[in-house]
């Protein structure tokens, strides 16, 4: 048992690469490094897939451009209703990022969603992008009166809000990713064969995909808030 | 697993650059190419509504001509069948006209004949007379030659008659 903990710490501990060596050494984590690969991979396959793009006669790779990208942003721009419209690529690039950081475990990465540091960036950036968005439609004034909707005084109530939204955010995802891998290693240790396999569907895979969707729905839900 | 720290200004650094990466390499092209689509569409769907119209009005003008060189074959024929009647009537009147000069002309030409063999026999018949006179004449005097003379004369008229 004590053995087991010590390998779980292990696996969930997320390893320092390497160290930058200014302002006393900047340590870079592997959470860092794998969402490079995934970045340097996403960017390769937008690079390929919109090679020769044509109005017509378009190739099988245009057509499956076309269809990514048609999909992804018009399932987020359905979240965000038309005047979100224009946060749907960050949307879609967010929903890919995380998807594909979730099930990358299946490749022997480490999840870049299991460090905290990714989860809270990818939460603050959501929350900021959410009331940037209220202020860019609504101008500021507008904006700040919003926090004492419907009545003042749920006031502090709403501004407690800007806070807890990226938290939960967050720690969802934080915590699912980490719920589920630490219940799949504890799965292998028990049952080595054929059962992992199955429950790794839903951990790994159905689950990873649907964090990601959970995570960019619920921005897309703050943005619609925020502008209509 | 529990730490914030440099990796997080990393992470947000990284989405950025991702994001921007994404939108330069596949959400912008992408988006460009369905637009130009869109528009190429549009242009498509106006230019045949344009051609369509055009059809339309060509087969209004057509149907109107149509209907014109109708109506101006039947003035054509109507306009030729009077012509033709006006023809027809005009030759057997010609026709009847001339019969009539030709039977009138005969008719004419045959009386002149009748009475130019009517005068040819009165001539010959006076000359008859003055020879039968001349012979009577001849051959009696005084009384006789009257009264047989007359009797000659009525014998021969009884037989002309």
């Amino acid at each position: 048992m004590g053995n087991l903990t010590e390998t779980l710490m292990k696996e969930l501990e997320c390893e320092t690469v390497f160290t930058i060596p200014i302002f006393g050494g900047i340590d870079v984590a592997e959470s860092v490094v794998v969402t490079w690969i995934i970045m340097a991979v996403l960017v390769l396959a937008a690079f390929i897939l919109t090679r020769n793009l044509r109005v017509d006669h378009i190739s099988k790779r245009q057509a499956v451009a076309e269809t990514i990208v048609t999909k992804l942003t018009g399932m987020v721009e359905d979240m965000t209703g038309s005047e979100g419209k224009r946060y749907a690529p960050y949307l879609a690039t967010v929903l890919v990022y995380i998807g594909i950081a979730n099930i990358i475990g299946l490749f022997g990465f480490k999840s870049p969603t299991k460090d905290l540091n990714v989860t809270a960036a990818l939460a603050i950036m959501s929350i900021v992008l959410v009331e940037a968005a209220g202020i860019y439609q609504r101008g500021v004034k507008k904006w700040l009166h919003k926090f004492t909707e419907p009545i003042a005084i749920v006031t502090p109530i709403n501004i407690l809000e800007v806070f807890t939204r990226p938290l939960s955010l967050c720690m969802r995802l934080f915590g699912n990713v980490l719920g589920s891998f630490v219940i799949m290693e504890l799965l292998k240790m028990v049952v080595p064969v054929i059962v992992p396999a199955v429950f790794c569907l839903y951990f790994d895979i159905f689950d990873g995909l649907l964090q990601a969707y959970v995570f960019v729905f619920l921005t897309s839900l703050y943005i619609k808030e925020a502008v209509e | 697993m529990l730490r914030l720290d440099w990796n997080f200004l990393f992470t947000v650094i990284n989405l950025l650059l991702l994001f921007v990466l994404m939108r330069i390499f596949l959400f912008k092209p992408v988006q460009k190419i369905i637009a130009a689509r869109q528009q190429e569409a549009d242009r498509q769907f106006e230019e045949a509504a344009a051609k369509k119209a055009e059809a339309d009005g060509l087969k209004l003008q057509y149907e109107q001509s149509i209907a014109s060189a109708e109506e101006e074959k039947t003035k054509t024929l109507q306009e030729t069948r009077r012509k033709a009647d006006a023809e027809y009537h005009r030759i057997v009147t010609d026709a009847q006209d001339k019969a009539k000069q030709i039977k009138d002309d005969a008719a004419v030409e045959a009386q002149n004949q009748k009475l130019q063999i009517l005068k040819k026999a009165e001539k010959e018949i006076a000359d008859m007379v003055v020879s039968a006179a001349v012979k009577v004449v001849g051959e009696k005097k005084g009384s006789d030659v009257d009264s047989s003379l007359y009797n000659e004369f009525l014998d021969k008229a009884g037989d002309r008659q």
